[in-house]
């Protein structure tokens, strides 16, 4: 009896023992990038002129891969969508460096982007449409890593408005997810408008209904998450005149959809905004060392040069 | 209890040799290539091939399958860069071109990718009208099969197939539209009339034509409420439909018009499968409401070529006013069919009776009644007396195109020098 079991034991061992190592014997070994950051640009395609810019802009300094030929596949299958042009693509990105990546880089920091930013920037043509919800999806944050803006082809480099409203917030919106998403933003946040988030119908609110609740905007109002991040989107983004509407917005009676003038409900929508901009104010201080009104004081600055950097 | 664990000895014995004798007899290389290696060749031979049309491709495209098609007009630059052509309703019916980038990527196997914007292209995929939707067409297609001449693909999302010709290299894009937009126009424009898809004494009736999207119905059945659709392409030399159309289990697909014009003929497979109009005749006594002008710009036989002059020379003399049209159409108010004309500010009417006489005759019967216009240039004007003779008697009822009817001729049973067009 013990010879066979020892027989059966040895004969294991003698096989499966090499091929455990052998297994093991090819370690891969990480590499400073997950990209390939080797000059294989070719020199004859239309778009050398651009990617090397990419290249030296975004690879070599963030480890940044600027998607903007469109990857059916990197994109979200369940939405039609549509690739941006090649012009706008070129706006889009020398705008989010100069805007985003070098704003945060004034004030953050060189290093803050290249070990917080996303990884992957991929640009959608079209809007991302909900047609069910009458709702459209203006960009995405996916693990921290990769970041995915839509409408890029409705982009009007002249418009600081909607260059704000439709794609800095949008950015600044999901980099604030990135960063939550590393360190989580304070517990107490979760109990500020606890009660008050419509997930499924926050955008039936109105900008003055959603700001008598105490969110910046209806969006804010669908998920706790959402609300911490247009906190910090918005009032980067939005000039003092339109961040004061919203403060004068949520100090009002709301009015809906139809006009119609609500009821007070009791709720100091504008207390409630100043109290999570302070949360999210303190939060960007302690956790990333971040001051939130440098920032938004260094992107203001900058949108006044938007035209030279497009030349 | 010492047999069984000599048993299971045994066993694990066999087992391990088993391991071995796998790994040993390795099956010979069906390839001579890595499946990676196979695939980058493969998408290397493609874009050559996308590339080597110096004149570039007709890609006949459609965005999904129950959609219409139109003819896009691609050229691949070895830069990365496409340029496209289009013309259709998304263009404002202009010939708009764009350039865009392209790529071949090993995805779905070898994928030809428009990855930049184009407004021709992408126009078929823009999620708006209605949002989230748009015509939901495909910008990235599986290549199938790519020799020199053609190019068949296969749409990704939609799974819509779209082939691809080369342009001959001494044709322009322009002169490649007008064609196409010569056979559209030749074949539909202004048309009304049902087809009917033919062969043997099989019959189809095929309405709808003018959308590129025919329902097929049997004889007598409403279209509005059953039959087939089956989207097709206008090309330039007929049309093909978008998948092939099974008949008595072969494929008919590509339509030819032939050379008297008259039809639009299928020999795909070894079938002989005929598109025709309908009995120009039939066609005119089917519907009293159709307006029929007469065309006095297309060549009319002598006598009647002479009482044209005739009525708008008189007209003008007598009474200082153009004679612009003449017309037949059903009166509601007179509760006639009637045979009008207009002169100066002036309308007049004769009532007329429509009469089918038969192999593609009809006959007109003057009825003796008329409005008081018609009443007053019948008495003062020289020629109308004439007219209502001319236009009353048997005609024979043709068409120079039989596919579409908006225009058809009529020519005197009795006398070849009346004859005349009529247009919708």
């Amino acid at each position: 009896m013990p010879t066979i079991k020892k027989v059966i034991s040895k004969i294991l061992l003698i096989f499966l023992v090499p091929v455990i190592l052998y297994s093991c014997r090819n370690e891969d070994v990480f590499t400073p990038s997950i990209f390939d950051t080797t000059d294989t640009l070719d020199v004859k395609t239309s778009t050398y002129q651009f990617d090397l810019w990419l290249r030296n802009s975004y690879l070599i300094p963030y480890n940044l891969d600027f998607r903007y030929k469109m990857q059916d596949v990197g994109s979200d299958m369940d939405y039609n969508l549509v690739p941006t042009s090649f012009v706008k693509s070129q706006q889009i990105a020398k705008l989010v460096k100069y805007l985003w990546f070098d704003a945060y880089g004034a004030v953050a920091g060189p290093e803050f982007l290249k070990e917080n930013g996303p990884k992957i920037i991929h640009l959608i043509g079209s809007p991302a449409y909900n047609p069910i919800s009458g709702t459209m999806l203006l960009g995405t944050a996916e693990g921290g890593i990769k970041v995915t803006l839509y409408r890029c082809n409705d982009i009007d480099p002249t418009n600081v408005s909607q260059l704000n409203q439709f794609y800095f917030k949008t950015m600044h919106h999901e980099f604030a997810h990135i960063l939550h998403q590393k360190k989580n933003y304070p517990v107490e946040f979760n109990q500020i408008s606890k009660g008050l988030y419509n997930p499924l119908g926050w955008q039936n609110r109105t900008d003055s209904e959603a700001a008598t609740l105490g969110f910046v905007s209806p969006y804010a109002g669908s998920q706790i998450r959402e609300d911490f991040v247009e906190v910090i989107s918005n009032y980067l983004v939005k000039s003092d005149e339109d961040w004061n509407k919203i403060l004068f917005l949520a100090s009002q009676p709301g009015v809906n959809s139809s006009g119609t003038k609500l009821p007070d409900d009791g709720v100091d929508g504008k207390a409630i905004i100043l109290r999570k901009l302070e949360m999210a104010t303190k939060w960007l201080k302690n956790s990333w060392n971040i001051d939130i009104l440098q920032l938004r004081t260094e992107i203001m600055t900058r949108e006044t040069h938007i035209n030279e950097i497009l030349k | 209890m010492m047999t069984k664990m000599k048993k299971i000895f045994k066993l694990l014995v066999c087992m391990v040799t088993l391991l071995f004798s796998s790994c040993v007899l390795e099956q010979p290389e069906l390839f001579t290539d890595s499946p990676a290696g196979r695939l980058n060749n493969t998408i290397k031979n493609d874009n050559d091939s996308l590339q080597h049309a110096v004149n570039g491709w007709a890609m006949e495209y459609f965005a999904t399958t129950g959609s219409a098609g139109y003819t896009l007009l691609v050229k691949f630059d070895p830069s990365g860069q496409a340029l496209i052509a289009g013309k259709s309703e998304l263009t404002g019916n202009l010939l708009v071109t764009d350039s865009c980038l392209y790529q071949m990527i090993g995805d779905n196997g070898p994928v030809l990718t428009f990855n930049s914007y184009n407004k021709v292209l992408h126009a078929f995929s823009n999620p708006e009208n209605p949002d989230g939707y748009g015509l939901e067409g495909d910008y990235e297609f599986v290549v199938l099969k790519a020799t020199s001449t053609q190019i068949l693909l296969k749409g990704k999302k939609r799974g819509t197939m779209i082939v691809m010709n080369k342009i001959p290299a001494t044709v322009s894009w322009k002169e490649y539209y007008d064609n196409l937009d010569a056979m559209n126009a030749f074949l539909f424009a202004g048309s009304t009339n049902s087809l009917s898809l033919v062969s043997g004494t099989d019959t189809l009736i095929a309405t709808n034509g003018s959308t590129h999207i025919f329902r097929l119905t049997k004889p007598g059945e409403d279209p509005a409420t059953t039959g087939k659709d089956v989207p097709f392409i206008v090309t330039n030399n007929g049309l093909r439909f978008q998948t092939a159309y099974s008949y008595n289990g072969k494929d008919a697909q590509t339509f030819v018009l032939n050379a008297n014009k008259q039809s639009l003929e299928c020999s795909d497979n070894g079938l002989n499968l005929k598109i025709v109009g309908q009995n120009p005749a039939l066609y005119f006594l089917s519907n009293s409401t159709f307006v029929w002008n007469f065309a006095f710009d297309r060549p009319m036989g002598a006598k009647f070529e002479l009482l044209y002059a005739k009525l708008v020379a008189n007209c003008q003399l007598k009474l200082s006013e153009k004679f612009s049209n003449l017309y037949f159409r059903y009166n509601a108010v007179r509760n006639s069919y009637t045979l009008s004309f207009k002169s100066g500010k002036y309308t007049g009417y004769y009532d007329f009776n429509r009469i089918n006489i038969g192999s593609n005759k009809v006959k007109f019967e003057y009825k003796g009644t008329t409005d008081i216009n018609g009443s007053f240039y019948l008495e003062k004007i020289d020629g109308f007396n004439e007219l209502l003779q001319y236009v009353g008697q048997p005609f024979i009822v043709s068409a120079d195109n039989g596919l579409n009817l908006s225009t058809i001729k009529f020519t005197s049973e009795s006398n070849s020098a009346i004859s005349f067009y009529v247009f919708q």
